[in-house]
């Protein structure tokens, strides 16, 4: 009992807690859940498997326009629409990874090709746009209760399906992660060609990764779709939604099940608070993700979740990680001529 | 398409190639020997632009005579970010948290510039800004020949800097095998901070180039750097003459999109080129 504690209460609040909300802190919570789950997603990617994506924002996209334009073109119900956009999102996945796995650059040109891809599909997204003028984005019309039609007049259902969805993001990183394949992953990720030389298929493995990330991400682009009833390339493509996933991430930990939850859960409230205080300064949230992912990747090589697990590293150049098991320190071997001399 | 109308999208093509090249230049060559990939690149070249603004508005500095005063600054600016910051945190040639880093920055220096300066687009007004020069039925803007031409000139000066100096030799050495490098005798870690001051630098003399042809907003650097990054994907991570070659390549296929594709589609065409090349050749043209 005592063990399972620390689980058990933040679960029960997220359970029981925001019906006892004010609106306000309710819509706050959704944003938590979604960029949880969002944040999980990518770690499985990019935290697990070592392929730092920079356009999740792409497969979010995917999954709000898939759903989105199905409804409104044949009424087909966004719930059908959410599971169509994965499958999508899971197509995309595959055929760029296919094309990108094969390059021998490793890592930064995964990085670089998503977001490039990301921009590209910005650019027909913000052709699609009803009106002519390109940044218009797309209303969903209001219907009101309609649970049918994946619309709700309260905020509370909108919560529990997004709790839903971040509860099986975390499952199947915590199922994957302990599981062959899981190993597969962190294999690939400390050491490619040692992986490869051990008989990992390491093309397949990655694919896997960014398929299921995907897939993910698509099912909480639906969500967020129609939550908000408005869809436009920026909010959802930006380069700063990716960037934001990532700093949840390297806060909360790098490869860790429950690190990215927990980065969001610091920082999309600060990022609010921040933004009501300076509200006439555009963008200072973002200042400040900026700077706690410097800091973190200067202070928390392994997040806080390398620093609640306590079992660290304390390197000579005041640096803390956990050899072996961290990608933050992966591939050291080539990497210890700029510190040490 | 009539005949000059072609020569006028290859020689405007060309002419922001050389602008691309410059900036994705800077880019490779920090890859190439410090193994990380600037993400903040945009936005100094942003910064720069800005800092040309300001010199041209307050004291009356002519753009191009900035240059004076934005190299060494992006020399001295880029030394710092890798000796003050991304030096301390270097963990391998595919580590990520270089990379994170300097998206960090970036977004950092993104933001602050809009708090700072507004989403308002600023135009730096010159006298010769509008000027054109006549080659039968095509014009040629100065500015942006000028670029061109400044551009090439940077090129040149890496070309003799990195082939024919005692410095370029470490440079290419430190690239090459940073351990073994080190066994010679290099001060890798010195080298690493020249090669990131001279990337940075790269970009600060793009920014007053660009300065005076485009109008900027603090999202400047974004688009610029997205191009940038098409651009060593084009040409090959790591390769200047790479950098080169597809700057030019990215730069004719933006002009062509630009003339041939309805509005906003225009950048679809140097994408789609893009990705041909790289089903083609993975590592890009003269990667790998």
């Amino acid at each position: 009992m005592r063990r399972s504690l620390p689980w058990l209460l933040p679960a029960a609040a997220a359970l029981l807690l925001p019906p006892l909300l004010p609106r306000y802190q309710q819509d706050l919570m959704i944003q938590v859940v979604n960029y949880g789950a969002l944040a999980t997603w990518w770690n499985l990617l990019g935290g697990f498997a070592g392929q730092p994506s920079l356009g999740n924002g792409l497969f979010l996209a995917t999954g709000a326009y898939t759903s989105s334009l199905l409804f409104l073109h044949w009424g087909v119900t966004p719930w059908l629409g959410m599971l169509v956009g994965m499958a999508v999102a899971a197509v995309i996945a595959l055929v760029l990874g296919g094309l990108v796995f094969r390059s021998r650059l490793r890592g930064v040109y995964f990085a670089l090709a998503t977001l490039v891809a990301a921009q590209v599909a910005a650019v027909i997204i913000n052709n699609i746009g009803a009106s002519g003028s390109s940044t218009a984005g797309i209303a969903l019309p209001v219907l009101g209760d309609a649970p049918y039609l994946f619309q709700f007049t309260g905020k509370l259902p909108y919560y529990y399906f997004g709790l839903g969805l971040l509860v099986c993001s975390l499952a199947v990183s915590w199922r994957l992660g302990r599981s062959r394949t899981g190993l597969y992953w962190q294999a690939l990720r400390e050491n490619e060609a040692a992986a490869a030389a051990l008989g990992v298929d390491v093309y397949r493995y990655k694919l896997l990764a960014c398929v299921l990330s995907a897939a993910g991400t698509a099912a909480s682009g639906t969500l967020q779709a129609q939550y908000v009833l408005y869809l436009d390339a920026r909010t959802l493509l930006g380069f700063d939604v990716s960037l934001n996933l990532i700093t949840f991430s390297i806060l909360g930990g790098l490869g860790s099940v429950f690190g990215p939850l927990l980065g969001a859960v610091l920082l999309v409230p600060v990022g609010d608070w921040v933004h009501q205080w300076a509200g006439r300064v555009p963008g200072i949230h973002l200042v400040i993700y900026g700077l706690v992912l410097v800091l973190a990747t200067f202070y928390l090589p392994t997040g806080l979740a390398g620093l609640l697990r306590g079992r660290r590293v304390h390197h000579a150049d005041g640096r803390w990680d956990r050899p072996g098991l961290d990608p933050a320190a992966g591939g050291r071997t080539k990497g210890e001529y700029a510190d040490e001399t | 398409m009539p005949a000059w109308l072609i020569g006028q999208t290859l020689i405007g093509g060309l002419l922001l190639g050389g602008l691309y090249a410059l900036v994705a230049g800077g880019l490779t060559l920090i890859f190439g020997v410090v193994r990380v990939l600037n993400f903040a690149h945009g936005e100094l070249t942003m910064l720069a632009m800005f800092g040309t603004y300001g010199l041209a508005v307050w004291f009356g500095l002519h753009p191009y005579l900035s240059l004076l005063i934005m190299v060494p600054l992006g020399f001295g600016v880029g030394q710092l970010m890798y000796l003050g910051l991304l030096r301390r945190v270097f963990d391998g040639p595919e580590g990520l948290r270089p990379v994170l880093l300097t998206a960090g920055v970036g977004l950092t220096l993104q933001n602050g510039a809009l708090g700072l300066f507004g989403s308002t687009p600023r135009v730096l007004v010159w006298p010769f800004a509008a000027d054109t020069l006549r080659l039968g039925a095509m014009t040629v803007d100065i500015p942006r020949l000028v670029a061109f031409g400044g551009s090439c000139l940077v090129a040149g000066v890496f070309y003799w800097l990195l082939g024919h100096t005692d410095l370029g030799r470490a440079v290419r050495a430190v690239a090459e095998d940073p351990e073994a490098a080190m066994t010679v005798g290099l001060d890798v870690r010195r080298i690493m901070g020249w090669a990131f001051g001279l990337g940075v630098a790269c970009v600060a003399v793009a920014g007053p180039l660009l300065a005076v042809i485009f109008p900027f907003t603090p999202f400047f650097g974004n688009l610029f750097m997205l191009s940038a990054f098409a651009v060593v994907l084009l040409g090959g991570l790591g390769s200047f003459p790479g950098a080169l070659l597809g700057g030019l390549i990215l730069g004719v296929a933006d002009a062509f999109g630009a003339v041939l594709l309805p509005g906003t589609l225009a950048p679809l065409l140097g994408y789609a080129l893009l990705t041909l090349i790289l089903i083609w050749r993975p590592d890009g043209l003269l990667g790998g």
